[in-house]
């Protein structure tokens, strides 16, 4: 399980993210967010290979018209 | 007694039954039960029977348009609907009124439903239960002081009570398939891309999937069939025509991979929850199919891509209501979006890799099978009042994978703990067997004598 943050660390990703919550709040997403930490430590290890890369978002033809594309 | 939706549709096709008054006997059970459940959060008395005396028209004239003329319904309150509010039980919108119906809406509407209302929902399909939203949470009829599971909680209450034949739901990471659990209805998330999702308010859309919710698996299939279709305003809807569903059909032969792993190891089902497991197995023995045990990537893995995936996205929707009136959402809802906007880019595109790894390795692992079983939810349902804000981080659940996957999923009641409260498996299938899938449920549900018990 990790860590939570320090508060200062952890006021700062807030602020970055532009999230202004009542501070009780802060506290609790504080201590979640070590939890989201597990979960992230999960995704990177061990590395995924070249063959999971999600290079299918982007697509050349996406959305053209067929005859944009034989111009 | 309360028809399901097979029955129904035959006693009205008879006309053995009115419209008028299979509506009118579900408004008075509403108007008993609904102070104690919460599962409407906005009748639509002027509409119902509009809707209603419409059909009975069209029995009398012999002119029914199909098994869903006259049949009474819900709409989750993420659906859009024309001319009536749509809140997402969130006062953030509070006062939002569509002007065009979801899509999904409109093909029901045009199947002939009789709608009577708009459902609870946790806040915009993620965030409860809540207690300090413009609407209480929807209690489980089995035992009004248990979570109904959501988010589609008002169906999934509204359905196992009777208040409706079958209703709608979404699932994003086990919307639907969670309070069909937990309240012993049947729930199938549908493959991605089958049901068009123009017109349903968001959370998560790699993840969204909107599908059906009823008694049974087989008003289920009524209801997908109904709602199924190409959507070209829906980037994620796939361009095939909709499929005919057959329940009835032959499981001799299947092959049936057990995922006896997630529930016994990843994660420990309770023992009734277990013993439904082994029991559908075990129907399913009967009907000629071969059982097998399977083994896929962990639930922590798929939990760990889901939620990060989910998180990201739904921050994606909210960031700029989550920056400008974050206290107009409910205290859980804000504060599970704003774990999302912590996320750098990195972790999301790292969600991506995985979740492309778990897509291969559940097809290699799954080559052999046609079917997949494992749990739908850890045990019965939980009270209410301490149900963990962070539940999902805390847990892995055992629905998201098939998110992740989009592959078709349906829970299905399996029978009753030790308290009373129902348990319940889950089918899985490739893509585009969701009618093999529902096959599998209904024919399950014919044999394991859960169908025969509604909550008092």
């Amino acid at each position: 399980m990790a860590e939570p943050l320090p508060p200062d660390h952890f006021a700062t990703l807030m602020a970055q993210a532009g999230i202004t919550l009542p501070a009780e709040e802060v506290e609790d997403l504080r201590h979640a967010h070590a939890k989201l930490l597990g979960m992230l430590e999960v995704l990177r290890a061990p590395a995924p290979t070249l063959a999971a890369e999600p290079a299918f978002t982007f697509r050349v033809d996406f959305a053209a018209p067929p005859a944009a594309m034989e111009k | 007694m309360i028809p399901t939706i097979t029955e129904a549709a035959g006693m009205i096709a008879a006309k053995k039954l009115s419209p008028v008054e299979l509506m009118q006997a579900c408004q008075a059970r509403i108007a008993e039960k609904n102070p104690s459940l919460h599962a409407f959060i906005l009748q639509t008395p002027e509409r119902a029977l509009a809707d209603a005396k419409a059909a009975e028209a069209r029995q009398m004239a012999g002119t029914l348009k199909g098994p869903l003329d006259g049949i009474p319904i819900g709409h989750k309150d993420i659906y859009s609907t024309a001319g009536i509010r749509t809140t997402a039980h969130s006062a953030q919108l509070l006062d939002h009124v569509p002007t065009e119906d979801a899509v999904t809406v409109a093909k029901w509407r045009e199947a002939g439903v009789v709608l009577l209302g708009k459902l609870a929902t946790h806040e915009f399909a993620f965030g409860g239960p809540s207690f300090d939203l413009p609407w209480p949470p929807a209690r489980n009829p089995w035992d009004t002081e248990r979570f109904t599971s959501g988010s589609s909680s008002g169906t999934g209450a509204a359905v196992a009570a009777g208040l409706i034949l079958g209703g709608t739901g979404s699932d994003t990471g086990g919307s639907i398939r969670g309070p069909a659990a937990l309240c012993g209805i049947a729930g199938i998330k549908p493959t991605y891309g089958l049901c068009p999702r123009t017109g349903i308010l968001p959370l998560a859309q790699t993840l969204d999937h909107a599908g059906p919710m009823a008694w049974t698996s087989e008003d289920c299939a009524i209801l997908l069939e109904a709602m199924a279709g190409h959507d070209p305003n829906d980037p994620g809807s796939a361009d095939r025509a909709a499929p005919r569903l057959d329940v009835n059909q032959d499981l001799r032969g299947r092959r049936v991979g057990l995922i006896r792993h997630m529930h016994e190891t990843d994660a420990q089902v309770s023992p009734a929850t277990l013993k439904g497991i082994e029991e559908t197995a075990e129907i399913l023995r009967k009907l000629g199919a071969t059982v097998m045990d399977v083994t896929l990537p962990s639930l922590q893995e798929f939990n760990a891509a889901g939620w990060v995936t989910l998180s990201a996205e739904a921050w994606a929707v909210h960031e700029e209501w989550m920056r400008s009136r974050p206290l107009k959402y409910g205290e859980f809802l804000r504060a599970r979006l704003a774990l999302g906007g912590l996320l750098s880019a990195g972790d999301y595109i790292q969600a991506q890799r995985k979740r492309r790894e778990l897509i291969a390795r559940s097809f290699s692992a799954t080559a052999d099978v046609d079917l997949l079983l494992t749990a739908a939810a850890l045990s019965e349902a939980p009270r209410i009042r301490e149900v963990p804000k962070w539940m999902s981080l805390e847990k892995p659940n055992f629905t998201i994978a098939f998110n992740l996957l989009g592959w078709p999923a349906l829970s299905i009641c399996t029978g009753f703990g030790e308290g009373g409260l129902p348990v319940a498996a889950q089918i899985i299938g490739k893509p585009w067997q969701d009618g093999l899938v529902l096959a599998a449920g209904h024919q399950v549900e014919r044999e394991n004598g859960a169908r025969g018990r509604r909550p008092g």
